[in-house]
């Protein structure tokens, strides 16, 4: 007691502080501590992005050093695929919306047109198979998403295997539509 | 005179416990390099990302360490704190209960997310091992990330218990059947070391709005204990484009788990809930 009374006279700013009346004090203390709980977590999230921006604090690498593993591979391989058969209907049949009024040409224009190019058959399998690889992928692992979102095949064991079939299915069934279509 | 005679006495004692003089030369291999059976010094290489916030203008780098794995304890934990102790003071991590239920200790090891205390050190020597910070997060330094988003986005989902009937806490016991309790496994486990948040790169490129993994499995826990009476609010307050729906089912979470739970179960099952369909 003797001690904290000795320090409050040699501080000025302590003192200043001491000479406050006590409930004063008291609610001033009270305040601080209730300071933290007032700010939401939604304040305490936008801080949490002006704090860092302002600091200049580098981002940890992410897409560089993470490892290629089977789960994002197959994911980033539908979202690919989706992307990439949805590009080339809308620009296929955009085209043509412009093409067949302005040129006149329909589908047969177009298909005996490359048949004309005569390119070689197994310039033209490969292109077909181009084409039949990503409807079966997307096709098969879009299953395998249909049964995640009933809320099956969550265990790491299942998801491999199920996501190893898929992987080598896609390339068989892709053989398949190939060779009956 | 009196060092000949310790050295003597050395010797005498030696020779009449060779056993216990093999036992020191194992343990301390290096000070008695001389006298042993030697054994092959097996070092192994560690690179690990350095930044220095307090160095003008520093850019993060890789740096290399060698250790010895003979005289290293077996994870690679015990291989950062044998840097820091001998090599290098001024390189920085977290780290607490070298256990794994703790949680400070989360890295990015070798290419994917775990915590340094329970992840074994590749004894393949030839092969350097990269240790890099929790990716796609604020760095503090070294490799010690900024928190803070991860830990505001868990207060968000309020994971307490929440009741209706305003029963005070510590009135009355609420009891819960044996497989209400049963529900809750595999999810209160979770020790909140943000591996699988930061392994997921919807999280990556969305972490201001969407929760990530691990909150959303804490989340899901609150949602499904049989004594929380706001499931329905709980759920509301997560109906939007973002805070769930930014799960693709990537599953790098559950991959990735170094307590073996399952995150990306959990979110799909909020799924579930949110469309009605549990």
């Amino acid at each position: 007691m003797a001690l904290s009374m000795l320090l409050v006279r040699n501080s000025a700013a302590i003192s200043r502080l001491g000479m406050l009346s006590a409930p004063l004090r008291s609610a001033a203390l009270s305040s601080r501590l209730a300071a933290p709980m007032t700010t939401t977590a939604q304040e305490e999230m936008a801080k949490f992005w002006d704090k860092n921006a302002q600091k200049k604090r580098p981002m940890s690498p992410h897409l560089t050093i993470y490892k290629p593993q089977l789960t994002a591979m197959l994911s980033i391989t539908h979202r690919g695929t989706g992307a990439a058969m949805a590009g080339f209907v809308y620009a296929f049949s955009v085209g043509m919306l412009v093409v067949n009024p302005l040129l006149g040409w329909d589908f047969p224009t177009i298909f005996n047109f490359i048949k004309s190019l005569e390119i070689h058959p197994w310039l033209i399998l490969g292109g077909k198979w181009c084409m039949a690889w990503p409807i079966s992928y997307h096709a098969m692992n879009g299953i395998r998403h249909l049964n995640w979102d009933a809320g099956y095949g969550f265990d790491m064991k299942v998801l491999y295997r199920s996501g190893w079939f898929v992987f080598f299915g896609s390339f068989l069934l892709a053989d398949l539509m190939l060779y009956f279509l | 005179m009196a060092s000949v005679l310790n050295k003597s006495v050395a010797l005498w004692s030696a020779s009449r416990q060779p056993m216990i003089v093999a036992l020191q030369l194992s343990r301390g291999a290096q000070t008695a390099a001389a006298a042993a059976p030697q054994e092959q010094p097996r070092l192994k290489k560690f690179k690990i990302y350095r930044w220095d916030p307090d160095k003008m203008g520093d850019k993060p780098r890789m740096q290399e360490y060698s250790v010895d794995l003979n005289n290293c304890g077996p994870m690679v934990l015990d291989a950062l704190i044998k840097i820091k102790n001998e090599i290098d003071p001024t390189l920085t991590f977290r780290r607490s209960c070298r256990e794994g239920i703790c949680g400070s200790c989360a890295m990015n090891i070798g290419g994917t997310n775990t915590l340094a205390c329970i992840s074994r050190i590749d004894t393949k020597l030839s092969k350097a091992t990269k240790i890099y910070p929790l990716p796609h997060m604020y760095v503090v330094k070294d490799l010690v990330p900024d928190m803070s988003n991860f830990y505001a986005q868990y207060r968000s989902i309020e994971p307490y218990l929440k009741r209706k009937d305003g029963i005070q806490q510590g009135e009355e016991q609420l009891f819960q059947s044996v497989d209400d309790r049963a529900k809750l496994d595999g999810l209160y486990e979770c020790i909140l070391c943000a591996c699988c948040s930061t392994s997921c790169p919807s999280y990556w490129w969305n972490g201001d709005k969407y929760l990530g993994p691990a909150v959303l499995m804490q989340a899901y826990r609150w949602m499904i204990d049989s004594r929380d009476q706001f499931r329905k609010e709980r759920l509301e307050k997560l109906q939007d484009p973002f805070s769930v729906y930014r799960c693709h089912t990537i599953m790098n979470c559950t991959k990735t788990c170094p307590k073996g739970l399952n995150p990306g179960r959990a979110i799909a099952e909020i799924k579930k809930m949110m469309a009605g369909l549990a």
